[in-house]
């Protein structure tokens, strides 16, 4: 996978897969071995439960168990059809699509230009200290971040007075009241959330990189600005890739805890996602297979999207998930 | 599960001579037992005599009791059985508790599902169970008890539960089983808690009487705002605001009982789908429009609003006597120019009672119940009925005479271990080791119990203007969703409550023209208010017929 | 733009006003938090705005308040156990799954890798999940933190893409020298990839730390909650009464504030402390330096 795709020599005849098996099981069984214990880890604690799938298509009852809880109306399907029947339903796919794709935008390249800005710093000690102050806010806890937030954009809040000095918007009226600041406001504090913490792999990728590279292209007349892209980029480009391709797979999961805590019902327009409208039915009444139902079909699409994007980027720069 | 008990009662009574006490009352009591096979299991079990409990209970009896663990003491004490309170439970009951504690409800329903069921528990099935006790009971979870199951093994809660036809409907299923030994509010004042309040030192001040109108309540807004430069009059959030109309502070003036779902005269109507709610909406358009409310109430939070009020920013608002009106006067006690009134739900004109007001039922919250596991119901009947006994209702109520309470001119007063811990706890976490009323248990709650919870008198004040309303007549029963119907009932109101939540703040600031209104309400029909409003009148019927 | 060019020194100036621009933006929440942990919490329940210093009168309470709660220290002993019970336990299966993994020869590589992506999508959800730790016997054990989580998929997969970025060659020298799998794993593989070891400790260390959830489900007894647990209950005590009449709460709101504040400095102190630990495996040239030694 991350390495280049090996140029399989396709010669062996397809008839002959279970034979190359059978030796390879042999040649290999100290690595089969070895993997024995985290396969089994797999089957235990995720395949196991994973007939639990089916409560999407039950009515299901905590006494009944999952076995035998009665099957969901209309062949089962009837909290799909619930879902997809909802009049919310094209809102709520539409604002968690446009909220997930636009945070994808700003927050997946942030950190990798914070870790390439923090790899052009001399200082040890300077660079050592950036690093764990970016990384703070991840630690504190989603409340307390969006109380911030909402005082930071709320009437009079700093953000809202300046912007209200550029003539942007009206000061007197919290941003978070307006649907259009909605995703935004979103996104750009979910960067202040993540930046740090989300640069760290980049960071510790950067260490891996070839010094003596440097050297070689310095030697050449190469500036700083083509070492970047013609060194330390490709270099980290497996890194970067492989979490693209892990982000892409979580298009559909917006969380509900952020939104909640910074939503109004006089934004639901643009604010309303998925998994808070899922959240705002559970208080009503717990409703299990509901939001399983929810959730596979979120899983669904999400796992189709990494199929995607790994078949893309395997034909575009030879590199894949697997 | 019930036709297998139906079955097991045939088998029973075929036994019943034959067998122990315990078994038999674990198994013959069915509603359809005559009164004599009643009358030989009373005998045959030595618990009760002449409808009398003795307790202690004899012959060491154990049970199990599954509950959700309580934070208030969770820190000091493992389980309910260690603390004073259990310990006192078991020594007058004679009963041994073996204690299952799970951190909270989503525990509780992995318990359930699990199968693990204790002898009994304490559980709010009304709220976290899909279908309430009447499902719970289908599923096979619940001991249904029937009337005359409860009337031997557990007469002292029979007395009070049949004392009031409205409360025996409330403890019973559609199916008209007994669920449980339920949690009762003991009085009137119980069943109210939040209301309107106001800077009544302002209105000393500005030469106007506490409103009682719309208009009068619209005026001294405008004379906050005028004459005393209030940058906020009315400071409320959403969520206050809407419980403000659910709870019909503000309704009434309007001709519209609540926004909340109600029972005029037998018939389920959904207040915000009411022509009137209109009226309601354009008073508060006006008062958005004049700069009266809040022009950031869908944003403000709750802590905003407090500091708003603790500070003179604003003058008015609304919320629980405790947790805002009390926390309110006890910031502010030192300030001997802060004082706050509440005042009654506004009505349209002087003297009118408010239509509607905040509002409990009888039975509130969780239930304590016997479950299908337990093999003696009758002894776990006995145990739980001690709640209701005379010294049941004081030790739940009050704890231990001499340590946490002292008899004054015959009412029960706190004493300053509870009040004033000596190790720095606070009232609530010391009750908790004494008594149970700060929560939910099978007793009837006490209304002094709660009088000397409150320290200001301006909030006893406000209790009695808030409880003053004619709510009564239109509060919605608690009533149970067919189960069949829950999934579809959930989903009809996440939707409505979703467009209703969204219209209702554009509607107050202006972003949606109130000419729209009646395209409001012919939306919410489309959206199906109609059925939702059928599956609710099915349920009132239901409950009234029981 | 050389190094010396006017170019690169107007960029690195530029680059350390906008470091430490953004270094000062992400400081603010957690110095916020620790000002307003001592501050006079009336005050602060009337304060409106930005909070630069401790409002007066400075108070100490809400430390007081967290540690008065006995659980506070259980919690962090039950914490740091799990910690490094589970790091362990993550490290070995995690390198050693992600290293047969890379396994470019083994011709069930694909299928198990797609076993093992397939988990990240698809759960059977918390009731069978419930049920098989019930089964396994571990309900209200503190093994019940660890083992499920003994591996995180999408860090199996950043731990083997490390893995995979290390030169065939260097493994087919071991495996001529005659090395076992074992032997590269541990001798060959395991310094080459420092760096992305220290980002595991990382991530499975601050999700330790963090976790809660599967403690409320499957503990039964308090003194075996790890902090986190308890600190959400400290918290949402004052919301425990379910009952509508609202009696007030165990503490008024402004105290509550203050608890809030002290808990998230007590809780997430500690662990903001490892990543300057960590931080010197993240020097550039670890990995090479390690090649040729």
């Amino acid at each position: 996978m991350f390495g280049k795709r090996k140029n399989q020599t396709m010669t062996a005849p397809q008839s002959s897969y279970w034979q190359r098996l059978k030796k390879d099981l042999v040649k290999n069984r100290i690595a089969y071995l070895m993997f024995l214990p985290v396969l089994l880890y797999y089957l235990i604690f995720c395949y196991k439960p994973m007939y639990g799938l089916i409560i999407a298509f039950k009515d299901f009852s905590p006494a009944k168990g999952i076995l035998n809880s009665p099957w969901a109306k209309n062949f089962g399907l009837n909290h799909f059809i619930e879902f997809f029947g909802s009049v919310y339903f094209t809102r709520l796919i539409k604002n968690t699509l446009v909220i997930s794709i636009t945070n994808l935008l700003v927050t997946f390249p942030a950190p990798i230009i914070l870790a390439l800005l923090l790899n052009e710093v001399r200082s040890k000690k300077y660079k050592g200290v950036v690093q764990t102050l970016t990384y703070l806010p991840h630690f504190i806890s989603m409340v307390v971040i969006c109380s911030m937030v909402r005082l930071f954009v709320g009437e009079g809040g700093f953000i809202t007075q300046i912007l209200d000095s550029m003539g942007i918007v009206d000061g007197r009226y919290s941003m978070l009241s307006q649907k259009e600041y909605f995703v935004p406001i979103y996104v750009l504090s979910g960067l202040w959330q993540t930046i740090g913490w989300s640069a760290i792999i980049y960071i510790s990728a950067l260490s891996g990189v070839d010094q003596e590279l440097y050297e070689a292209a310095r030697i050449d007349g190469a500036n700083r600005w083509k070492q970047t892209i013609h060194i330390t980029l490709p270099s980290i480009m497996m890194t970067i890739i492989m979490m693209l391709i892990l982000r892409i797979g979580t298009i559909m999961s917006v969380g509900y805890e952020k939104i909640i805590l910074l939503y109004n019902p006089g934004i639901y327009e643009t604010a309303d996602v998925i998994s808070s409208y899922v959240y705002r039915k559970g208080l009503l009444e717990s409703n299990w297979s509901f939001s399983a139902a929810v959730g596979l079909f979120n899983s669904l699409i999400n796992l189709f999207l990494v199929l995607g994007a790994n078949k893309i980027t395997k034909k575009v720069t030879d590199m894949g998930l697997w | 599960m019930r036709m297998k008990n139906k079955l097991k009662k045939g088998v029973s009574l075929v036994l019943a001579s034959a067998l122990t006490a315990a078994s038999l009352s674990a198994c013959g009591s069915e509603k359809k037992n005559t009164t004599d096979e009643i009358a030989a299991a009373a005998e045959a079990s030595s618990i009760v005599e002449n409808d009398q409990i003795t307790y202690p209970l004899e012959g060491g009896k154990k049970l199990s009791y599954a509950m959700t663990l309580a934070t208030a003491w969770s820190d000091r004490y493992d389980s309910f059985a260690k603390l004073p309170l259990g310990q006192k439970l078991q020594e007058d009951t004679g009963v041994e508790l073996d204690m299952v504690h799970v951190e909270n409800k989503q525990a509780m329903n992995l318990l359930l599902a699990s199968g693990e069921f204790t002898d009994i528990l304490g559980f709010n099935f009304q709220l976290n169970y899909t279908g309430g006790e009447a499902k719970a009971i289908a599923d096979g979870i619940i001991y249904p008890m029937s009337e005359e199951f409860v009337q031997k093994n557990a007469p002292d809660y029979w007395k009070v539960i049949s004392s009031d036809p409205d409360i025996l409907r409330q403890v019973k299923t559609p199916e008209g089983d007994i669920y449980g030994f339920a949690f009762i509010l003991g009085d009137e004042l119980l069943k109210t808690g939040s209301g309107l309040f106001v800077r009544d030192d302002w209105c000393k001040e500005l030469g106007i009487e506490l409103p009682e109108t719309a208009d009068e309540y619209y005026e001294m807004l405008k004379a906050f705002k005028e004459k005393k430069g209030v940058e906020i009059p009315l400071c409320v959030n959403s969520d206050f605001l809407n419980e403000g109309l659910e709870r019909g502070y503000f309704t009434s003036p309007f001709g519209l009982v609540t926004t909340d779902i109600y029972v005029d005269n037998g018939t389920v109507k959904f207040g915000y789908a009411q022509p009137e709610y209109k009226g309601v909406l354009e008073w508060f358009n006006k008062l958005y429009k004049e700069g009266l409310l809040d022009p950031n109430f869908s944003t403000v939070d709750k802590e905003t609003i407090i500091a708003n009020m603790l500070t003179g920013k604003s003058g008015a608002s609304s919320g629980a006597c405790g947790s805002v009106l009390g926390t309110l006067l006890s910031t502010n006690q030192n300030d001997p120019n802060y004082s706050l009134a509440g005042i009654k739900n506004l009505v349209a004109k002087k003297g009118d009672r408010p239509m509607y007001g905040h509002y409990n039922t009888d039975v509130v919250g969780g239930i304590t119940a016997i479950t299908t596991a337990c093999k003696d119901p009758a002894t776990a009947a006995a145990y739980l009925n001690y709640g209701y006994t005379e010294e049941g209702h004081m030790l739940y109520n009050f704890g231990t005479e001499g340590v946490s309470y002292e008899m004054q001119d015959g009412k029960p007063i706190f004493t300053d271990l509870v009040m004033d811990n000596p190790d720095g706890l606070t009232p609530q976490q010391a009750l908790s080791e004494y008594q149970l009323a700060y929560g939910n248990g099978p007793f009837v709650q006490d209304k002094d119990y709660l009088l000397q919870y409150y320290k200001w008198d301006a909030q006893k004040d406000a209790l009695n203007k808030w409880s003053d309303t004619d709510a009564k007549k239109y509060k919605l029963p608690r009533v149970t969703v067919k189960s069949e119907d829950t999934g579809e009932y959930t989903n009809l109101i996440s939707e409505l409550e979703t467009y209703r939540d969204e219209m209702t703040i554009k509607f107050i600031r202006g972003e949606e023209s109130l000419d729209n209104f009646d395209q409001y309400l012919s939306t919410l029909k489309s959206m199906g208010i109609d059925r939702a409003q059928e599956i609710v009148q099915q349920a009132v019927e239901e409950y009234n017929a029981r | 733009m050389t190094e010396r060019s006017t170019g690169y020194r107007i960029f690195t100036i530029f680059n350390y006003i906008l470091l430490t621009a953004l270094a000062v933006v992400c400081l603010y929440p957690f110095y916020y938090v620790v000002v307003a942990s001592i501050s006079n919490p009336d005050a602060l329940v009337k304060h409106h705005g930005l909070l630069l210093a401790p409002l007066k009168e400075m108070t100490l309470d809400g430390y007081r308040m967290v540690f008065s709660n006995k659980l506070v220290l259980s919690g962090y002993a039950n914490t740091l156990f799990v910690l490094f019970a589970g790091l362990v336990l993550n490290l070995v299966f995690t390198t050693v799954g992600a290293y047969v993994l890379s396994l470019k020869d083994l011709v069930l590589r694909k299928p198990l890798t797609i076993l093992v992506i397939v988990t990240m999508y698809f759960s059977g959800g918390l009731v069978p999940t419930y049920l098989n730790i019930k089964d396994l016997g571990l309900i209200d054990n503190i093994w019940s933190l660890i083992v499920p989580g003994a591996i995180t998929t999408s860090n199996l997969i950043i731990m083997r893409s490390a893995f995979l970025g290390v030169p065939d060659s260097l493994s087919e020298a071991a495996k001529i020298d005659g090395a076992s799998h074992l032997d590269i794993l541990f001798r060959v593989m395991l310094p080459l990839v420092k760096a992305t070891l220290a980002v595991m400790v990382l991530y499975y260390g601050v999700s330790h730390w963090n976790a809660w959830f599967n403690a409320s489900i499957y503990l039964r007894t308090p003194s075996k909650y790890p902090l986190q647990l308890v600190l959400r209950n400290i918290l949402v005590e004052s919301q425990t009464n379910e009952m509508m009449q609202d009696i007030g709460a165990a503490q008024s709101p402004q105290v509550m504030m203050l608890i809030k504040y002290a808990l998230i400095v007590v809780s997430s102190a500690p662990i903001i402390m490892i990543y300057p630990f960590l931080q010197r495996f993240f020097q550039k040239g670890v990995m090479i330096g390690a090649v040729k030694g």
